[in-house]
């Protein structure tokens, strides 16, 4: 029963960090139509700036998060304005931006080795190393703090979504580009936007990811693969997908690791047999996006 | 239409897709208040020019003057806030979203000075009271009719003083086109300047004060509906002839 529970937990905050990062592939996708595997990068970067905010500048947590994801949003946004929109705008085909924004995570892996160093930089966790104690078990403090803030995070970008008006822009945009545009919806600003808060949504997972293992120039590359997964698992569509997609990977990830009888580095293929799994039986994914079928 | 400057006044205007000039040296003018047709064969660039003139077009040159302001290098959501709205060849509505929505998104660039969203609302309602009783569905599942009220009360929504409407009966049965023509005539009652693109000669012409006939990208004929109403050159099937088609 304890071991159950405390695996839920570890699937919940696992889970959470997979949806993110899926959410973050999403949310440039829909109204883009752009793939960007820049994603992993933007949680690296934004990681590297909670250890400037948080470990050297010993800024509050809060006001030191948010300034590391800041800092990510705006480091999206330029992106978005200096090299996706000069290739759209001449009218590139979209595999252009996909390419050059591939070619972006070695640029910001770079930059992040050369301003942070290859090492291993540690992170305090914002609550501490503490313990809370729930009954028959007893949750990390940390892992409490990444399912509540993932959690927050997903429950907002979902109302913003279904419940503003500007979430039905970015709706309608990823719907009908020409429409959209039609409407008055400004599609310059949709497009700066969805970067901007794809980078936040990638570096929020990135923050929460540093203090459970620490910093590191490398770290993107297996949050870009498991979001990747989570988003095929989850389907292409919606904020709900992303949450299931990373629930699923998380289980199916933690219980191998659990109960199969292999080294536990080979847990780090469950995301790509699961993705392929899903290619071949389901390729819309659990959740496709409305309208589709 | 001598004396006062027209509303919409396109001068040499020369557009296309990407490099496919369809377009070439294109003017027209429609005067406030005025409805004109825009007819001309399948493959005219009659919705290029409308797409031109909205602004989603990148390649265009020439000057698109709206209410004494040159459009030519504004992007399509700057010439909404103007009071251009335009309802799209092929309705175009956002089928996964509800009516509600689709109308909402129809006022993001109301002006505050053109009035509230809810009297926008209440506007549209009113000339389509369908609409209101469906304001909760999908609207992909309204019927092709209902998807047509819904593209024109989306493009009401922003409170226009022009309205450009790609060939809006399409496809919709006799009693449908007589509702919609209905209230066209009440939204030019109002004061609506409207550019009708249409194919059904005798239609367009029966609704509106003026029209030009354009081919391969040109005006090649302009007058009062009247006159051109009387042109045995412009019968139905004139837009048949071997010689009028694009190809
Ligand atoms: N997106 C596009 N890309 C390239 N060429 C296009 C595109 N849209 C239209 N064209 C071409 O532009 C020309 C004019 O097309 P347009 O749609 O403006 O004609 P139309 O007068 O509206 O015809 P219809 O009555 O059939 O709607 C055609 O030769 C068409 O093939
Ligand atoms: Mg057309």
């Amino acid at each position: 029963m304890t071991d159950l529970l405390e695996l839920a937990v570890s699937i919940l905050e696992a889970g959470g960090i997979y949806a993110l990062m899926a959410l973050a592939y999403l949310v440039v996708l829909r109204p883009t139509g752009i793939i960007n595997f820049a994603v992993g990068e933007w949680a690296t970067l934004a990681s590297f700036f909670s250890v400037a905010t948080l470990g050297w500048w010993n800024l509050p947590y809060i006001p030191g998060a948010v300034l590391a994801l800041a800092g990510v949003a705006a480091i999206g946004a330029l992106t978005e304005q200096a090299t996706v929109r000069p290739m759209i705008e001449r009218g590139a085909p979209i595999l252009t931006p996909i390419l050059i924004l591939l070619g972006m995570v070695v640029v910001y892996r770079e930059a992040a080795a050369l301003g942070f160093g290859t090492q291993n930089l540690r992170v305090p966790p914002p609550l501490g190393f503490g313990r809370i104690d729930l009954g028959p078990i007893a949750i990390p403090m940390q892992s409490a703090v990444v399912i509540a803030v993932s959690g927050i995070m997903l429950a907002g970008t979902w109302a913003f979504f279904e419940r503003t008006i500007w979430g039905k822009a970015f709706q309608a945009v990823a719907i009908d580009r020409v429409a959209a545009g039609l409407m008055g919806i400004n599609l310059r600003l949709v497009a700066a936007f969805s970067f901007a808060g794809g980078a936040a949504i990638a570096g929020t997972a990135g923050v929460l990811q540093a203090p459970l293992t620490s910093a590191h120039y490398l770290m993107g590359l297996p949050l870009a693969i498991k979001g990747f997964s989570a988003l095929v698992i989850g389907g292409v569509g919606r904020v709900e997908g992303c949450i299931l997609g990373g629930l699923v990977l998380a289980a199916c990830e933690r219980l191998v690791m659990r109960y199969a009888p292999i080294p536990s580095g080979f847990a780090i293929g469950v995301p790509l047999l699961l993705m392929i799994l899903f290619l071949l039986v389901r390729p819309t994914g659990l959740i496709g996006a409305r309208g589709r079928t | 239409m001598s004396a006062a400057p027209p509303m919409l006044a396109v001068e040499n205007l020369t557009a296309g897709h990407g490099p496919v000039t369809v377009i070439d040296g294109l003017s027209l003018a429609v005067g406030a208040r005025e409805a004109v047709a825009l007819l001309g064969p399948n493959g005219a660039g009659k919705s290029t020019l409308v797409m031109a003139i909205a602004g989603t077009l990148r390649s265009r040159t020439g000057r698109v003057d709206f209410a004494g302001r040159n459009l030519i290098d504004l992007p399509p959501h700057a010439i909404v806030a103007m009071g251009v709205a335009v309802v799209p060849e092929g309705r175009r509505i956002f089928a996964p979203l509800s009516v509600l929505d689709n109308l909402h998104l129809g006022a993001i660039r109301l002006p505050a000075a053109r009035g509230r969203i809810g009297e926008r609302y209440e506007s549209v309602f009113a000339l389509f009271p369908r609409l209101a009783e469906r304001r909760q569905q999908r609207a992909g599942t309204l019927s092709g009719g209902e998807q047509q009220m819904l593209a024109i009360g989306r493009a009401l929504m922003s409170a226009p003083t022009m309205i450009l409407l790609d060939e809006p009966f399409l496809g919709l049965a006799p009693k449908i086109v007589d509702e919609i023509l209905a209230t066209l005539h009440v939204l030019r009652r109002a004061g609506l300047t409207v550019l009708l693109v249409e194919q059904k000669t005798e239609l367009a012409l029966n609704f509106c004060d003026r029209a030009y006939v354009m081919q391969k990208g040109r005006i090649v004929r302009e007058g009062s509906a009247a006159a051109l109403a009387g042109d045995p050159a412009l019968s139905a099937d004139y837009f048949a002839l071997p010689a009028g088609g694009p190809g």
